[in-house]
């Protein structure tokens, strides 16, 4: 009854139109990234019961509700890809996206009822757990796919689809807000509309792109495309299974490097509204707009600087990551000491695009170590990194520079210290990606005979 | 034997693409939208020194 999923099913006849699949991509990655705007959720479920505000011992409080939906979230994204992306490569994107939409969608129809009857573990069921393992089905399975319909530009078809996971926050954030206002009453918060909404809308469009998704025909090479005949150091021709995959040297290097790459990022990107208000003493609203600015950017990195990975080459973009990266993060206690806002954002805004960059060059790099047979099902146990990067970063902000302004520094040179410590975290990942070699073909796929 | 290739309408992709384009462009807006009190309001708690320049201008 339902073939039409199955991967055998979803192969592109001749005169497919490649151009059709980004699209597809991005849909899912646009949906599932609403997770980034989660925070907007915060407020108002903590006043879930008072309403107009939180009634101490009844309502939930902040940061029970983000350890329990958006930091599951991730930690669920990490595991289910990693556990899942094997069956991803069997099965084929259709079948994938399909049940990414059921758990993400399905997910938000079990918080809406958590919301309800208000119960907490409801909530972290349907939003943490079910929705994170459709979180990590829907992360991977476009990023593979499209890999493989753009053998000539990697860096850019992997730039599309993360692209799409950034722009998750810009959509799903102010959605949430337009939803809240509408259905909120004076006996709801107008949360549990705003999910069940956002789930049928989200359940459409993930939809409509499992419909549109194809994978290319076995040998499928774009019109005019000729494989290099010299072929690049770090560019394989071979491929290397999952489970042999992780067993490599430079499985762990590129786990090292996004992990470092992402602990960096997040941390500010995190700590972004109290960093601008803290260092330059600028207004709540003036922060919530640099929070605005840095979400564009992030977005804009992921396509940009993994389209430029294409012309100067995966471990040649992580380079410039980790020097520029780190020299931008002692620039910014320069900033704050000569009170240069604009520098600062400017800055800021550099860094948050490579943080972005990072995760859309990573399945590009390993497309290139291991080739694209099961390059989603590897880029799922590599993601693992971010789950460990997620819960590093903002702590080590938030710790830090809470413990510097405990002991007496000025709150405006309270993150100094951990902006050292970040461009640090940066040299490290710079030494994992110069570490990185080809995949020794004892590693290589020999094909039964 | 030959196989006629089945061409995909270009209607049909420049369609998928408004689709994920429209939210994409309102999403855009809004946070273009949000990030402007960065560009208009940008206030130093103490005396700002010279080198401090309001962004926008």
């Amino acid at each position: 009854m339902f073939s039409f999923l199955d991967r055998e099913n979803t192969v592109a006849p001749p005169g497919f139109n490649r151009w059709l699949v980004p699209p597809a991509a991005i849909a899912v990655q646009m949906c599932i990234g609403e997770i980034y705007s989660f925070s907007v959720f915060n407020l108002p479920l903590s006043r879930a019961i008072g309403i107009s505000k939180s009634v101490p011992d009844q309502d939930w409080t902040v940061p029970s509700i983000v350890l329990w939906t958006y930091s599951l979230g991730l930690v669920i994204l990490g595991f289910s890809a990693a556990v899942f992306g094997k069956w991803v490569e069997i099965q084929g994107p259709r079948k994938t996206m399909v049940a990414s939409a059921c758990c993400f969608c399905g997910g938000l129809v079990i918080a809406s009822l958590g919301v309800n009857l208000h119960q907490l573990w409801l909530v972290a069921v349907g939003y943490g757990l079910v929705g994170g393992i459709g979180l990590g089905l829907g992360y991977i399975a476009p990023v593979s796919t499209l890999v493989k319909w753009f053998p000539d530009r990697p860096g850019m078809a992997t730039g599309m689809a993360i692209m799409g996971f950034g722009s998750g926050a810009l959509v799903g954030g102010p959605l949430a807000i337009v939803l809240m206002d509408h259905f909120k009453s004076a006996t709801s918060v107008g949360v549990k509309e705003a999910f069940l909404v956002m789930a049928g809308l989200y359940f459409v469009m993930m939809n409509f792109a499992a419909f549109i998704v194809r994978v290319p025909a076995p040998g499928w090479k774009p019109a005019g495309f000729v494989a290099p005949v010299q072929p690049q150091e770090l560019v394989t021709t071979a491929n290397v299974t999952v489970d042999v995959a992780w067993k490599t040297p430079q499985f762990w290097l590129l786990w090292m490097v996004l992990c470092m790459n992402v602990t960096a990022g997040i941390g500010v990107l995190a700590q972004a509204s109290p960093m601008a208000q803290d260092m330059f003493g600028v207004s709540a609203a003036v922060a919530g707009g640099f929070v605005g600015l840095l979400s564009i950017f992030n977005m804009g990195g992921r396509f940009l600087w993994s389209s430029f990975s294409d012309i100067i080459g995966r471990k040649g973009v992580f380079c410039v990551y980790f020097l520029l990266g780190c020299a931008l993060y002692l620039t910014i206690p320069y900033a704050q000491k000569v009170n240069n806002v604009v520098l600062f954002v400017a800055v800021a805004c550099v860094i948050i695009s490579m943080y972005g960059g990072g995760f859309a060059t990573t399945p590009a790099y390993l497309r290139d170590l291991f080739g694209t047979m099961q390059v989603g099902a590897i880029h799922g146990r590599v993601i693992t990194a971010w789950s460990m990067a997620a819960v590093l970063g903002p702590q080590l902000v938030t710790n830090i520079s809470a413990y510097q302004k405990a002991h007496g520094v000025p709150k405006e040179q309270a993150y100094n210290t951990t902006l050292y410590l970040m461009a640090g975290v940066l040299l490290i990942g710079l030494v994992c990606n110069l570490l990185v070699r080809p995949v020794d073909e004892k590693y290589h796929y020999k094909a039964a005979t | 034997m030959s196989e006629t290739p089945s061409k995909t309408s270009p209607l049909l992709v420049a369609v998928a693409w408004v689709i994920v384009s429209l939210p994409l462009g309102w999403g855009l807006y809004q946070s273009v939208m949000k990030s402007k009190p960065l560009f208009s309001g940008v206030t130093a708690p103490a005396a700002q020194p010279a080198s401090a320049v309001v962004p926008g201008k």
